[in-house]
């Protein structure tokens, strides 16, 4: 648990490039307040009350999900241009401890976004907290956090073969943007893209989250929760496998030589 | 003796691809073989580009030869990687490899927690390593604040960080001061005293010289001489070397005797009165009449052949 610990901290304090007193509030405090105050005011003014809540929320997880994916496929990308990840390669570490060492501290992160994003909103258009269903519903949050984590994971696994990979940060964000319900109710894609809309990580929980904020206690929330940790366990998994294969791809190509020039 | 190190005609190519281009194929090592026994410092020499970093990564586990066996320890780099890691220290020269925003405690204690160190084996050796390399004052301080040097001797730290059996030195003095890099010096001997072996790439001649109880340069990713510092320099160096003084300056004797067949390069050094030549030829050349002709007999004082240091039988062997 010690080394566990150990490579959690190093990984996330040595590779997470927001932690100072600017980046770090900016992303996890000042993003989210303003993505909120944004989309709850159009949604307000170009529907109602209720659009602008539904908009606000998938707002708040798009934060979330943004964060999580920043900071985790950051600390890929700067272990390889820091050249520390070659070290880390010389040693007999268990892969699966450091593997699942590295999100641990971008959770939090998440977490704190998801709590600013919604204080915000309902500041802004106000929350019946009295008639939510507060177990669903805090482990819907946590079981997001989760699932993106462990996309995350998969995202950023691939930098040790592809040196340029930031922009598919970018791309997935957007993506999970698009797909997951944040914005467009999945019910209205085709079928064949709402199939894909599940498999994505946020879309389960997100559908959870709404139920449980409007106070739905039935089974078919827990059935969301449980196929979002199963996405989530399914990204964490192929993750792993990736984290490893891709070792050996990496030594056998000589990738992280052609840093050295 | 046993042999801790072995190369067996192992060949590395690196592909790439442009955009739209065809494969490009480089071949950094090319059939390179050597052995190394226990308890030595093999020097593995050769210009930029020979392939010693690409040998270096290699026996450390984080490459894999395209061709040929490369074995550490007995075990198989390959196959049997996992064995080879944690009874090895790889110490880089260079700015890379650490973490910048993590003290230099932290930077180390990562790096004990990958090797199974637990808590209270990564603290006495953590302290320990960073006396022995001189950083306790400054080990917590952000990485990214040391000077070059002290980054430098983190690394070695690291490398030393669980007493490994066989230590890589990349170049390892690279941007010590010259006081850091003769605290590296004294310390390489304490370690082959206690049984290390190690394997050294530097460009400083007279470090390998007095360090390596073998060389080997390698060209163009094949080993070319091998063998102790006074085998190389006198066996196998393809220059010869006259030391002559003279009492007095003589103008142009310099250029008069650069002129002369068989005389590849001559350097002189002003002492006071005195002229100190030194005269670089290739073996076998007549060249004392001559010489002596040009410079005056009554004006030499002594001319002496002498064997080359280690720098001009590298340079002799490599042109």
């Amino acid at each position: 648990m010690y080394n566990f610990m150990v490579q959690a901290y190093a990984t996330y304090k040595g590779l997470f490039y927001w932690l100072s007193w600017m980046s770090y509030t900016t992303n996890i405090f000042g993003g989210p307040i303003v993505a909120v105050i944004t989309y709850s005011i159009l949604g307000q003014f170009a529907f109602s009350m209720e659009a602008a809540r539904y908009y606000g929320l998938g707002i708040i997880l798009n934060q979330m999900a943004f964060v999580i994916i920043s900071g985790i496929t950051q600390a890929y990308t700067y272990d390889r241009e820091l050249g520390t990840i070659s070290f880390f390669y010389t040693t007999p570490a268990n892969r699966l401890v450091n593997y699942l060492s590295r999100p641990l501290f971008h959770l939090p992160n998440g977490l704190l976004v998801f709590g600013t994003g919604l204080t915000t909103l309902w500041l802004l258009l106000g929350i019946d907290f009295g008639i939510m269903n507060w177990p669903a519903f805090i482990l819907a949050v946590l079981i997001a956090a989760f699932s993106v984590a462990a996309f995350s994971q998969l995202l950023g696994i691939f930098t040790i073969i592809i040196r340029d990979w930031t922009h598919a940060m970018v791309v997935s964000t957007g993506i999970l943007f698009i797909f997951t319900g944040m914005i467009i109710p999945v019910e209205s894609f085709p079928p064949a893209l709402q199939g894909f809309a599940g498999v994505l990580p946020i879309t389960n929980a997100l559908s959870a989250i709404r139920s449980a904020i409007s106070g739905t206690a039935s089974s078919a929330i827990y059935i969301s929760i449980l196929r979002e940790a199963i996405v989530g366990i399914v990204y964490l998994t192929i993750g792993f496998l990736g984290f490893v294969f891709f070792e050996k791809v990496a030594k056998r190509n000589g990738t992280l030589e052609r840093d050295e020039i | 003796m046993e042999k801790i190190i072995e190369c067996k005609d192992v060949v590395r190519v690196f592909t790439s691809r442009a955009l739209l281009g065809k494969k490009q194929e480089t071949r950094a090592l090319d059939g390179l073989s050597f052995t190394i026994p226990q308890g030595i410092v093999f020097g593995l020499l050769g210009p930029n580009g020979s392939g010693k970093t690409t040998t270096i990564r290699i026996l450390a586990t984080l490459l894999t030869p395209t061709s040929g066996q490369a074995k550490v320890l007995g075990y198989d780099v390959v196959k049997e990687a996992s064995k080879v890691r944690g009874r090895i220290g790889l110490i880089l020269g260079g700015e890379r490899g650490l973490y910048g925003r993590l003290t230099g405690e932290e930077n180390l204690k990562y790096f004990a927690a990958l090797n199974h160190l637990n808590r209270e084996a990564a603290n006495k050796r953590v302290k320990e390593i960073l006396e022995l390399v001189n950083l306790t004052q400054d080990s917590r301080r952000l990485v990214e604040q040391y000077s070059r040097g002290m980054r430098q001797r983190l690394h070695i730290a690291r490398g030393l960080l669980t007493d490994p059996e066989v230590l890589f030195m990349d170049e390892p003095t690279i941007g010590l001061d010259p006081a850091g890099a003769q605290e590296l010096r004294q310390l390489i001997p304490t370690l082959v005293k206690r049984g290390k072996t190690i394997l050294l790439t530097t460009h400083y001649m007279s470090e390998a010289d007095e360090l390596s109880h073998q060389i080997a340069i390698i060209s163009q990713g094949r080993v070319i001489v091998t063998g102790a510092p006074s085998t190389i320099k006198r066996s196998f160096a393809k220059i010869a070397v006259c030391e002559v003084i003279c009492r007095q300056t003589q103008a142009n004797a310099v250029e008069a005797m650069q002129a002369l067949q068989g005389i590849q390069r001559v350097t002189a050094i002003a002492d006071g009165p005195i002229q100190r030549i030194t005269i670089h030829m290739k073996p076998g050349t007549e060249f004392k009449a001559k010489v002596t002709e040009i410079l005056g007999k009554g004006n030499i004082e002594s001319l002496v052949m002498r064997d080359p240091t280690l720098e001009e039988a590298y340079l002799s062997i490599i042109k």
